[in-house]
């Protein structure tokens, strides 16, 4: 019996020192060794990957006692569901960590898990170094929560060279559209890829564009902050979903795209088996380190417009695409912030573009980077696009997000119709957002 | 006398130790989170911030009321029947067939209990490819054979995307039941089969006479796993198919995932979990209780 309360005891005391060796390393302060934890979704080989890996390198210099650690997910929807998981259980994985701004952050944030980067961005110009549209994207109650890395505007890429064989012409109007997925369809090329296998974002993006472009901004900006007269019953929703229901019936989509996988896509157009593919302005650097051999034959056009619309030609679907935020959990805000801040610096911002062929959220110096055209002018699209629709799904608290993107998944496979679509979004809304 | 009770008390309060830690790490991990979760699901919680809405049973009232959750159950029950259906008879054939005398044994043993090791993350991507519709393996057959008219979009098709799934599932797991149906036949007495064919039993009356009665117990086990595992699969179709498209492949755990870590539904997902621990335990006792009359009955 002695032996048993020995052992008890030692049991006993090993729990406490596991206990207490957990409590030890608390608060230490903003000098001396840390290690900052950071989480996003660029892995190794990527150019993202090597742009942010030199912003860390930049920021190693002046605090060589910091130690950064990455962890990443790899793509985007893997992310997100750990990511929801870690800030559940408090958020104290990561420092640091990736966000697309919009309706998720402002839901962290209201929660007090991120760290209010407001008067931090008042010190030394660093709110400055962004237009007021990509901050927008990571404020909420007039408090800056992020700090915005990537912009993207979302594009129809197509292959100049399967357009030039069948005689085609950029489409300009939706019925452009659907003659040029004829020509195209009959002539046993995909005319668009999609996939809305896990990316029902992907297939939203149509969406997205075509009530933009019937409806202009308003509607979906009144519905989602419940203005008097805001609603998605409007019209506007009911007909951007017969228009894409056309789209399907069209037969512009390649045959099974509801089971084809995000990644998969990309290669059915680099193959050169699909004319055209709409996509965030990420796709040209992703081809340009994929399929290098096709990026030449790569070139974009607007989304057309719907005849009777009220949009116009120069609103863009887009948001941010990566964005950085601090937990509010964590133990050195001081060096979170200032890594943060070399995310934001001149020379991260052309290494965005230069190097990974994306569009940077802070000031850049055109002049000191090398970029082809093709980059050149997606850029030049954000600074004359007249309104910017922030993703919807971005846009949406989560559970209004998931209940939009299954409906939306729903319209492109045929069980839907497009009035209960937006029944079904209205009363979601109004459940979730009273 | 008294040394041996000594010893007895010992071993006892020696065991009752090295259970402690397990013990620990189990009431942590397993019984602690059920009753939490049970808590959880009478509130209204996002998962983030106090939890303050206490709304009874209204999260299980709505669950009655979800369409979706009814598509999960259905789609349940189909992999339940589909399982036990595709999976049970080729891994006791093949048991019976690899504990035989046959040559290349231990090869064929290996082979068929591979798919088995692969990691299902793996395994979901080997077959996505195989199910591409662009360029995936079993179009580009279909049509290398002027079978056109017969390829789809193998896992974008609503009414064909679950089935597509549960074949990976089958490929996947007849190889452990298959082990577990061999290490059973290999238990049974040689004595029974020799004396069998010595009275002059034929191959076929010797397993419906000797093999298949004495496996009975193993086959039922087998089951109920089975039924266990379809009831409360996830990584699989998570990972193939997300439960997409359009829901056609839901299962309740991929729901209850969905509601809870997507949504952000935490208390509707914990309500969730708990029908689904309810349908699990269920089925399993419905089962071994009907099997268990058979076996009297006889």
């Amino acid at each position: 019996m002695k032996k048993v309360g020995v052992m008890l005891v030692i049991l006993i005391m090993a729990c406490a020192m596991l206990a207490a060796a957990g409590v030890s390393e608390t608060q230490s302060a903003t000098e001396g060794p840390a290690t900052l934890r950071v989480w996003d979704i660029y892995p190794e080989g990527t150019p993202f990957r090597a742009v942010l890996d030199g912003a860390i390198a930049r920021f190693n210099e002046k605090y060589p006692q910091v130690t950064v650690e990455i962890v990443s997910y790899g793509d985007m929807s893997n992310y997100k569901t750990k990511f929801a998981t870690m800030m559940a259980a408090g958020g104290r994985d990561a420092d640091v960590f990736q966000t697309w701004g919009g309706g998720q952050l402002a839901a962290y944030a209201g929660k007090g898990l991120v760290h209010d980067l407001t008067p931090s961005m008042g010190v030394d110009g660093w709110k400055e170094r962004f237009s007021p549209a990509a901050l927008s994207f990571v404020s909420s109650n007039e408090k800056i929560w992020g700090v915005p890395v990537e912009l993207a505007n979302v594009m129809f890429y197509y292959n100049k060279e399967i357009f030039a064989k069948y005689n085609l012409a950029v489409p300009t109007t939706f019925t452009e559209l659907l003659d040029v997925c004829t020509v195209l369809k009959n002539n046993q090329v995909i005319p668009i890829v999609l996939s809305l296998n896990k990316a029902e974002w992907v297939g939203d993006m149509f969406y997205q564009y075509l009530v933009t472009r019937v409806g202009g901004l308003e509607p979906f900006k009144k519905a989602i902050a419940r203005e008097p007269g805001g609603t998605f019953e409007d019209p506007v929703f009911v007909e951007a979903a017969k228009l894409l229901r056309k789209m399907v019936d069209h037969g512009c989509f390649q045959e099974g795209f509801l089971g084809t996988e995000y990644a998969s896509m990309r290669q059915v157009f680099t193959q050169e088996k699909a004319a055209m593919l709409l996509m965030g302005s990420w796709l040209p650097g992703q081809i340009a380190s994929e399929a290098p051999q096709m990026y030449d034959k790569v070139d974009y056009f607007r989304f057309p417009l719907v005849e009777g619309g009220k949009g116009s030609i120069t609103e863009v679907v887009g948001g941010t695409n990566a964005a950085f935020a601090i937990s509010g959990a964590t133990k050195y805000p001081k060096y979170a912030e200032e890594l943060c801040r070399e995310f934001s610096s001149e020379a991260t911002a052309n290494d965005v573009l230069s190097l990974a062929k994306r569009l940077p959220a802070a000031k850049f110096d055109m002049d000191s980077v090398t970029i082809d055209d093709l980059t050149r002018s997606v850029i030049e699209e954000l600074d004359t696009a007249t309104g910017i629709q922030l993703y919807y799904d971005q846009s949406s608290t989560p559970s209004l997000a998931q209940t939009h993107l299954s409906g939306i998944a729903a319209l492109y496979a045929g069980l839907t119709t497009p009035e209960k679509l937006a029944t079904e979004w209205e009363a979601a809304a109004k459940k979730e957002l009273q | 006398m008294k040394l041996k009770r000594r010893l007895h008390s010992d071993t006892r309060s020696t065991i009752l130790i090295f259970l402690v830690p397990a013990f620990i790490l189990y009431f942590m991990l397993v019984v602690f989170p059920i009753f939490q979760s049970a808590r959880y699901s009478l509130y209204r919680w996002d998962g983030l911030g106090p939890i303050t809405r206490f709304i009874g049973l209204e999260n299980y009232k709505e669950i009655f009321q979800d369409p979706i959750f009814w598509k999960s159950l259905k789609n349940n029950l189909i992999v339940v029947f589909f399982s036990l259906a595709t999976q049970m008879p080729p891994a006791l054939f093949l048991a019976i067939i690899l504990t035989g005398r046959i040559r290349g044994k231990s090869f064929l043993r290996t082979v068929y209990f591979a798919p088995q090791i692969v990691s299902t993350v793996a395994a979901s991507y080997l077959f996505y490819y195989v199910y591409e519709p662009t360029f995936g393996l079993l179009n580009n057959l279909l049509k290398g054979i002027g079978l056109d008219s017969l390829t789809r979009g193998w896992l974008g098709d609503p009414s064909l995307a679950l089935y597509a799934v549960m074949v990976v599932i089958s490929w996947k797991y007849i190889g452990f039941y298959m082990v577990l149906f061999m290490a059973a036949i290999e238990g049974i007495p040689n004595e029974l089969f020799e004396a069998a064919r010595i009275d002059g039993c034929s191959s076929f009356q010797v397993i419906r006479k000797i093999t298949l009665p004495l496996l009975s117990g193993t086959i039922k086990t087998a089951c109920i796993l089975s039924i266990v595992g379809s009831i409360k699969y996830f990584d699989l179709i998570w990972v193939m198919t997300s439960g997409g498209p359009a829901h056609s492949t839901e299962l309740i755990a991929t729901y209850m995932y969905k509601k809870t870590f997507l949504s952000w539904e935490m208390g509707y997902g914990a309500a969730l979990a708990f029908v689904l621990f309810a349908i699990a335990i269920l089925l399993s006792v419905g089962f071994s209780r009907l099997t268990n009359k058979k076996a009297e009955g006889r």
